[in-house]
Parts: C-alpha cells; sequence; structure tokens
C-alpha cells in the first residue's frame, strides 16, 4: 500500500514535469519556428509593399530628371508615420543611380533596432533600362516590439503553465503524501496494540481530512475497544479469581460439613440408636425414671441431628448439589404420614388437626423425601405458633397454564404475621421475629430450605397471613416431573462424594404385607452388614438379632466381599463410605455375579445418593440413623421369598410402568418396578415375582434379551411373560417369541378391562398350576 | 423470406458503396479541375506581369547589343508548343507595350518551339516562353539557348529550376530570378546592380 502510493506519487511528478518539459518545448518551437519568421516576413513584406507604389514614380523622376520630384517622392515616404507606435516607419531611404549619383533620406528614430530593407531595380520607363536601385529601410521597432510583447507574452504562458503545474503537483501531492503517510501507518500497526494515527498534516484536501478523521475515528474505536477488552479481560481475571477462590472456599466448605456431618452424625447415631435400645431393654418398673431421662437424651439427639441435616440441606441447595429422586407418591398417605408424626406437637399445644384430603386426590411424581419433609416444617410450624387453635392441610388439585398442580394448603389459626414478618420469612438464618427465636427455637432455615426444595421440584410455596387471624402456607407442585429441576449425578463421581444425608424418606413398602410365615424364614435368614464404624455395625446388629436373624459384620468392603462369597448371605446391609473399597464398589460387584445377584442389598448410609443406589441395583436405601422400625419392615420385605402376589414390571417408559402399577395395585397386585432388562433381572434373582409384563423394545438390554437371560434360570423357567410392545410384530418375532411369553399385547390396541383379564387369567392359571405342581409333589 | 431480405440488403448496400465511390469520384475531378484552373489563372497572370519584366532583363544584359540582328533590332521570339492564338495574343500584347527595348527597335515573333529548334533560323536576341511546355522541350529549349548564349525568359513556376535562363519569382513584390548555372554556361553577364536586387537559384 506504502509503496503503491509512493510509487504513484513518483509517478504523477514525473509526468508533471515531463507535461511541463513537452509544454516548454512546444512554446519554445512555436516561437522559434512559426512565430518569429513569420513577424519578421510580415514586418518585411510590410516594407517590400511600402517601396513598391513608389517605385514608377521614382522611375519617371529620374528618367525624366525631375530632382524635385525624387526629393518630395522620398520625403513623402519619410514622413509616414506608424499608426500603433506614431513612430517614423521608414528609418532611411536611398536612390542609387545607375550613374552612381545618390539620394537620401534619413530618420533618426533613436534606437539601434535592425531594419528591414526592401530594394528594388528602377528601370526607364521609355528605354526600359536600368537607372539604378531604390533601398527603404523600414523602421524594425515595431518588429523589436512584437517580439518582446510576444517574448512577454511567451515568458507569462511558461510560468503560467509551470505555476498551474506546480498547483496541479502540490494538489496531487495533497492527495497522496497524506495517503502515503497513512499507508506507511497502516502497513507497520499492530492492530493488537493500535496507536491512534499520527498528527494530521497540515494543508490537507476536505476529503483527505474526511478520509484521515474517519481512520482516526476508527482507531480511536479500536483503541478504546482494546482498552475495553483488556479491562474486561482484567475484570474477567479477577472474576475468575475469585470465583476459583469462592468456588475453593465452597468446595472446602462442602468438605468441611460433609466431614463435619460425618463426624456430627457417627456419634449422634450411636446416641440415639443405643438410647432407643436402652430404653426397650428397661422394661422394669424401677427402671422406669431412667428411661424417662433416655427419652431427653434420644429427643435432644434427634433435634440435633434435625439441625445437623437444615444446615446441611441449605448448604447443599446454596451449592446447587440437591439432588431429587422421583417416584410415585399416594398423597393421602403422605399426608397421614406426615399427621402421624405432627400430632404429638399439636396436642402439646392443644390444637386441632383438621385434614381435608381423601383417598381419591391420587398419587403424583416427586421427590417424597423432600415433599415430605416440606409438610412437616409448615405443619409443625403452625402448630408450634397457634395453641388452642386449629390446623388444617387441605389438598386440591388443579389446571393453572395447561397443567395439572397440586396444593397443599397449611392453615393455622396462629399469632399471623405483618407483612413485614411475610417479606423475610423466607430469608434463611431470619425468622419472623427475633423474639421468635428465643420464645419458639428454631434455626429460622425451615422455610428457607422448604420453598428450596418446591421450587427445585418446579413449585413454590406463597404465604398469606394476617397478623392474630392466623396463617395459610401453600405448597404448589407439579404432578408430573418437572424436567429442568432433576439432577442426575454420574455414579463414578458421586462415589467418590461424600455428601451428607438430609432426608427421612423411605420406601413405599408397605406394600409389601408380608402373609408367609415369617419366623419361619427369619431362622434361615443370614445378614451380613457392611460398615466401618463398629457402631453402626453393633446397632443394626443388635436390633436384627433380637429380630431372630443371624448377623455377620464387615468392617470394609474388601472384607465384605470375602464374607459374601463364603456365607452368601440373604441380605446385605452396606455403607458406602468404607475405606478402600467403597460401597458402589461393592454394590456393583455383588449385582456383576450371578451367584450373587439374587442377593437384596439395602443401602444403609448417611449420603444421600438414592439415584446413584437404585441405578447400580441396590434393593432399598435407608439413611442413618437408623429407624429401628423402616429397618425391621425393610429387612422382613426382602427376605428371600416367593411374591405370589407380585407383579414385575419391565418398561423404560416410567408413566407407562405408573399406570400399570395403578391399574395392578387396584386390583390387589403387589407391583414391583424395573427400568431396564438388567434391573428387571436383579428383581427377579431378588424375589421370585408372579408374573412379569415385560416391555419389549427397551434401550439397554431389549425385551427379548431379558427372556433369554430369563430362560436360562432354571427357577425362572415358569413365570409367565406378558409381552407389552408398541410396534407391530412380523411373523419371525412371533416365532421368537412362541412359547417363551404366553400373551403379547400391543400397547394401545388393548382396554385396561383387558389387559387385567389377561393377567387375571394368566394368574389364575399360574397359581392352579403350582397347586397342582404341590399336589403332585 | 429471411434470405430474400438478406439479399435486399446486400443490394441496397452495394448500391450505396456504388453511390458513394461515384461522389468521391467527382469530388477528385472537381478538386483537380479546381486546382488546375486555379493553376491556369495564376500562370496567366504571371505571364501578363512578365511582359513588363522581360524587356527590362534582356536590357540588363552586358552583351545586349551583341545580340542584335544586322538591322540593329533586337529580335525576340515567343516560343509555344500549341497555342498559336495565345502566343500571338501575347505577341500583340507585348508590342502594344514596348516598341523598344535600351533604344533598339522591336523585332518580335511567335515561333514553334520544335520549329524553332530544328530549322536552322539565325539565332535571335532573346526567348519568351508563352505556354508552359514539356520537360524534354524546355531541355532542349534550354540547351539551345545556352548554345546561342541568348536569355530564354519563362514567366511559368518552376521553369527557372528547370534551366531556363530567367524568370520571375513572386512574393511581396515582382523580382526577377535567374538561374545562375544557365547564366554562366550561357555566358551571360547581368547588370550586377539588378543581379543584386534579383533572386538567384544557384
Amino acid at each position: 500500500m506504502n509503496n503503491y502510493f509512493k510509487h504513484l506519487t513518483n509517478r504523477v511528478t514525473l509526468a508533471l514535469i515531463a507535461a511541463m518539459a513537452l509544454v516548454a518545448v512546444a512554446i519554445v518551437l512555436h516561437w522559434v519556428i512559426m512565430l518569429v519568421p513569420v513577424i519578421k516576413m510580415g514586418e518585411q513584406t510590410k516594407a517590400d509593399l511600402l517601396i513598391a507604389p513608389y517605385t514608377e514614380i521614382l522611375e519617371q523622376a529620374i528618367d525624366g530628371g525631375n530632382r524635385a520630384q525624387i526629393d518630395e517622392t522620398l520625403n513623402r515616404l519619410v514622413l509616414l508615420v506608424d499608426p500603433r507606435l506614431q513612430k517614423p516607419m521608414v528609418v532611411k531611404i536611398k536612390v542609387t543611380l545607375v550613374s552612381g549619383e545618390a539620394f537620401e533620406k534619413t530618420n533618426d528614430v533613436g534606437s539601434g533596432y535592425a531594419p528591414f530593407v526592401a530594394e528594388t531595380p528602377l528601370f526607364s520607363p521609355s528605354t526600359l533600362e536600368l537607372l539604378g536601385a531604390v533601398q527603404l529601410e523600414y523602421s524594425g521597432q515595431l518588429y523589436h516590439n512584437l517580439i518582446t510583447d510576444a517574448e512577454t507574452r511567451l515568458l507569462f504562458t511558461v510560468l503560467a503553465v509551470i505555476v498551474l503545474l506546480v498547483v496541479v503537483q502540490r494538489y496531487v501531492s495533497r492527495l497522496l503524501v497524506p495517503l502515503n503517510i497513512m499507508a506507511t501507518y497502516l502497513e507497520d500497526v499492530d492492530f493488537n496494540q493500535p496507536q491512534p494515527l499520527p498528527s494530521r498534516p497540515r494543508n490537507l484536501s476536505i476529503e483527505i481530512k474526511q478520509v484521515w478523521d474517519a481512520i482516526s475515528q476508527l482507531f480511536l474505536k479500536l483503541q478504546q475497544r482494546e482498552e475495553d477488552a483488556k479491562q474486561e479481560h482484567e475484570a474477567a481475571q479477577e472474576a475468575l479469581k475469585h470465583q476459583l477462590k469462592a468456588e475453593t472456599a465452597n468446595k472446602a466448605k462442602s468438605q468441611f460439613l460433609a466431614n463435619m456431618s460425618h463426624e456430627l452424625r457417627t456419634p449422634l447415631n450411636a446416641i440415639i440408636g443405643y438410647s432407643e435400645m436402652m430404653i426397650e431393654e428397661m422394661a422394669a418398673p424401677e427402671q422406669e425414671c431412667y428411661v424417662a431421662d433416655l427419652e431427653k437424651v434420644r429427643a435432644a439427639g434427634k433435634h440435633l441431628l434435625a439441625l445437623i441435616n437444615d444446615v446441611l440441606d441449605l448448604s447443599k441447595v446454596e451449592a446447587g448439589k440437591m439432588q431429587l429422586y422421583y417416584e410415585d407418591v399416594k398423597v393421602y398417605q403422605l399426608v397421614n404420614d406426615v399427621l402421624d408424626t405432627i400430632k404429638p406437637m399439636a396436642d402439646k399445644n392443644n390444637n386441632t388437626i383438621i385434614i381435608n384430603c381423601t383417598d381419591g386426590i391420587g398419587s403424583i411424581t416427586t421427590d417424597i423425601s423432600k415433599l415430605r419433609q416440606t409438610l412437616l416444617n409448615l405443619m409443625s410450624n403452625a402448630v408450634k405458633f397457634t395453641n388452642n387453635g386449629e390446623v388444617s392441610v387441605t389438598v386440591t388439585r388443579n389446571f393453572d397454564n395447561d397443567m395439572e398442580w397440586i396444593y397443599f394448603a397449611v392453615r393455622d389459626t396462629g399469632i399471623g404475621l405483618t407483612h413485614e414478618q411475610m417479606s423475610r420469612l423466607f430469608v434463611a438464618f431470619v425468622q419472623a421475629d427475633e423474639s421468635t427465636t428465643r420464645e419458639y427455637g428454631g434455626t429460622g432455615l425451615g422455610l428457607a430450605i422448604s420453598r428450596s426444595f418446591c421450587r427445585l421440584m418446579g413449585g413454590d410455596i406463597t404465604v398469606d397471613s394476617e397478623i392474630g387471624a392466623g396463617s395459610t402456607f401453600t405448597i404448589k407442585l407439579p404432578l408430573g416431573v418437572a424436567q429442568t429441576s432433576v439432577v442426575e449425578p454420574e455414579p463414578e463421581t458421586l462415589a467418590e462424594q461424600e455428601a451428607p444425608h438430609t432426608e427421612h424418606s423411605k420406601r413405599n413398602i408397605e406394600v409389601y404385607s408380608p402373609k408367609v410365615d415369617v419366623d419361619r424364614r427369619k431362622r434361615k435368614s443370614i445378614i451380613l452388614i457392611i460398615d466401618d464404624d463398629p457402631m453402626g455395625c453393633d446397632i443394626p446388629r443388635r436390633y436384627l438379632e433380637k429380630e431372630g436373624y443371624h448377623v455377620e459384620c464387615a468392617a470394609d468392603g474388601m472384607e465384605g466381599i470375602g464374607k459374601i462369597n463364603e456365607i452368601h448371605p440373604d441380605i446385605i446391609l452396606l455403607d458406602v463410605m468404607l475405606p478402600g473399597m467403597s460401597g458402589w464398589q461393592v454394590l456393583t460387584y455383588v449385582k456383576k455375579q450371578p451367584a450373587l445377584v439374587h442377593i437384596p442389598v439395602i443401602m444403609l448410609t448417611m449420603i444421600d445418593e438414592k439415584g446413584t443406589a437404585y441405578s447400580l441395583g441396590a434393593t432399598y436405601y435407608l439413611h442413618k440413623p437408623i429407624d429401628k422400625g423402616e429397618l425391621s419392615r425393610v429387612i422382613n420385605g426382602c427376605v428371600r421369598k416367593e411374591g405370589r402376589d407380585m407383579v414385575l414390571v419391565v418398561d423404560d417408559n416410567a408413566d407407562a410402568r405408573k399406570l400399570v402399577r395403578l391399574i395392578l395395585e387396584n386390583e390387589g397386585l403387589q407391583v414391583v418396578e424395573a427400568e431396564n432388562g438388567y434391573l428387571g433381572l436383579m428383581r427377579v434373582a431378588e424375589r421370585r415375582p408372579a408374573l412379569i409384563l415385560l416391555d419389549l423394545l427397551m434401550p439397554g438390554m431389549s425385551g427379548g434379551q431379558f427372556l433369554e437371560e430369563l430362560r436360562k434360570r432354571d427357577d425362572c423357567l415358569q413365570i409367565p411373560v406378558i409381552a407389552l410392545t408398541g410396534m407391530d410384530v412380523d411373523d419371525q418375532e412371533l416365532k421368537a417369541l412362541e412359547g417363551r411369553v404366553e400373551k403379547i399385547i400391543q400397547k394401545g390396541a388393548y382396554s385396561i378391562d383387558q389387559v387385567l383379564a389377561e393377567v387375571r387369567e394368566i394368574m389364575g392359571h399360574t397359581d392352579t398350576q403350582k397347586q397342582a405342581v404341590a399336589d403332585d409333589n | 423470406m429471411l434470405h430474400k431480405r438478406q439479399q435486399r440488403n446486400t443490394t441496397t448496400h452495394a448500391r450505396y458503396r456504388a453511390h458513394v465511390m461515384v461522389l468521391v469520384c467527382l469530388l477528385l475531378v472537381g478538386f483537380s479541375w479546381a486546382g488546375y484552373l486555379m493553376a491556369s489563372e495564376t500562370s496567366e497572370r504571371r505571364v501578363k506581369i512578365s511582359l513588363s519584366i522581360f524587356p527590362r532583363v534582356i536590357a540588363v544584359d552586358n552583351h545586349f547589343r551583341e545580340k542584335l540582328t544586322e538591322h540593329k533590332k533586337a529580335h525576340l521570339v515567343f516560343v509555344y508548343d500549341k497555342d498559336r492564338a495565345k502566343s500571338e495574343d501575347l505577341r500583340e500584347q507585348f508590342l502594344q507595350k514596348n516598341n523598344s527595348v535600351a533604344g533598339m527597335k522591336l523585332e518580335v515573333e511567335s515561333v514553334n518551339v520544335k520549329d524553332l529548334l530544328v530549322a536552322g533560323m539565325r539565332p535571335p536576341t532573346a526567348l519568351f516562353v508563352t505556354e508552359r511546355l514539356s520537360d524534354d522541350e524546355l531541355r532542349d529549349l534550354v540547351a539551345y539557348a545556352i548554345s546561342k548564349h541568348i536569355i530564354l525568359f519563362s514567366p511559368f513556376a518552376g521553369d527557372v529550376e528547370r534551366g531556363a535562363t530567367a524568370g520571375i519569382a513572386v512574393t511581396s513584390r515582382v523580382k526577377p530570378y535567374f538561374n545562375m548555372n544557365t547564366l554562366k554556361q550561357s555566358v551571360i553577364e547581368i547588370n550586377a546592380l539588378l543581379m543584386k536586387l534579383s533572386k538567384r537559384y544557384e
């Protein structure tokens, strides 16, 4: 670019110099070749023409010897004056005769201009003989003046041309030189660190000024942008540093909380567990005073545990690490569950609890533990802040924005809240009134955690209150799964985490109401507890031994696996946080061994990784500290038995599983779900179902593969299978399924009644078959 | 249809070209004729002016009197090639203006150039060409003049350059015009004063 403008400038300058030289040469040549000779010739012609008319007069005068005539003629010529110059035209006129005689007249013109000479012969008019000659010197002043004028004009013309060319050259330079400077700058400019254009040269043309200013502006903007970008980069770096610092601090905090939770809950677990055991063992009347004390110890332990759980919950919510585990929840049952828990508190304050919820309210899909915790929190608040009043729970379903929602409205007739109190009600660590803490206790975290849970589940909590008249807290939740709030952790990552547990959830194990002889089974059942904490092993061992089970303990994963292979326990109670091999690794190992896969594994841990546990094949998930009753129910439900009324539904579609569950449970059947073939085989291994409803098209292990694996087991050959499919089955596929399934039902093609009829028929048939086999035996 | 239209176009173009060619030829002929007429008119003027200058030129021949006839007359021959009438007309005009040169009586006649060159007539005092001669005729005539040491005066432009002894040079005024080589070969001496004032072809 720079060279281009430099060359252009040079070329233009050279072109102008050449043009100037050519013009000068042309003018000079024109002057020398054309003008001077023409003027000279013109003057000479004038001289010639001037003498011509007088020649004949002079010839006659000379021929006649008339000297006066000659003199007069010469005088007349000498008198002639140039009208332009007003000076004599003739400098000298001379007549020379053949005889040598001469006549001459001169004018004193006072200058040395060379005259133009015209000379002509004189002949005798009578004899035609040569008489002589006349010579006229015509004044050269006019010629001189003309030449001077012409030279002056020429000079001026040349000067004008030179000036013009210089002006043009200067103008071109004005155009090109700044462009050259600009191009030089642009060639050398570092666009990563743009500097402003050098100061603008003076005397620029308007157009170049505009271009210069525009580019200057551009560079200023570039510079500004660069500075902005630099500042932004620095700010981002600073923010990143802060973020890293914050993340490090947060990680440290999380780690601290995790460690603390573990360290705090481990002794709490022991305190609560041993106090409960001691309460049970102190049955003698004289020991009743100790029982009351132990109850206080247990209550204090549980309260402390609840506080720790609150703090940890809030920490997890703030860190965005709170996980949800969705399952179908029977609302009526849940509300009554919560009512059972809250009733002693209500009675203490002499409150009446009214439940406006019927069994027909149905089920919702949500994280039951978090919903329960939220409901408990609202109801405990309601009964806590109400004395001699009324606390009601109203559950309704409604459509809003094309979505179906469920509303839990907890209303009390308590002290109520002001607007100001309501505004900071859901702020963590803040209670409605500072005096509240003193009077009613609590950490001020409950409502903040509850709202976070509800929002995490796609809903919210709202409050409506009037001071002195009471308050209404309403939980609003979607009936289905709020997809955006589901967190699916990776098992490998989670296996290494030590997240604190926060939930008090329990599976809906009530559906497995055992009808067989439990005592008979207990005598045969061996339970292996794998826990590195001696107390974590000792407490459940004592419970379970009282129940009649044989209990073995292992202190770490490796020892646990050794014992599993050695004694083939009926049930495994497994902690996650184990030294060396983690609980997840033990679970994975068990569920990969064909000889062990049937053993139910119950996770018993402080961490909150229910999703991970179920995805790896755990049968149940229980939190520490152990709830004796819950542990007992779960263990009794897992004792290996034949599920005479149990139907296994293997389908990857959660809605389809839910629908089948609803239909079959209404028929009084027990339903166990598995979301893929692999988990289905585990469930079969744990407890032999009476019927399997199998979806043929599933990701991972398909229905066909499931059937192949199922039929490889001798004890499973008799389990009837109904195949469910959403696709058309061709003849080849029918042939492949023939003999392996009892019935093929196309989804959507059969009514509910038809499906139920098929199930009833097959199960009835199966019972008959079994009866026949029993009779044969 | 297309063929006919093309044919018609071709015919029209040919006709147009023919018309242009004819027009160009007419213009060329016209210009040539105009040029000839103009040249002819100029020649006529030169001839008429020369009728006055011719006697003055032969009068300044220093040996003029040696070239007179035995009757002491100046024998002047108007030479023509084809146009005798014109030559005669010019002779008449000459005689009306001049009846003597340097005091010598005149004997003027019109003679065809071929007759002049072939016939063994006595040499005249001077020759005057009344019409433009061909190169050969002029060359022969010049040789004749040189051999007889007489002045061959031709008023036609370019003849002095072709060898004629004298003629006229027309600029802002009319001057006598001499071929110095022919003069030298003819051994003719011209008055020095006039020679100084005349145009010379070296």
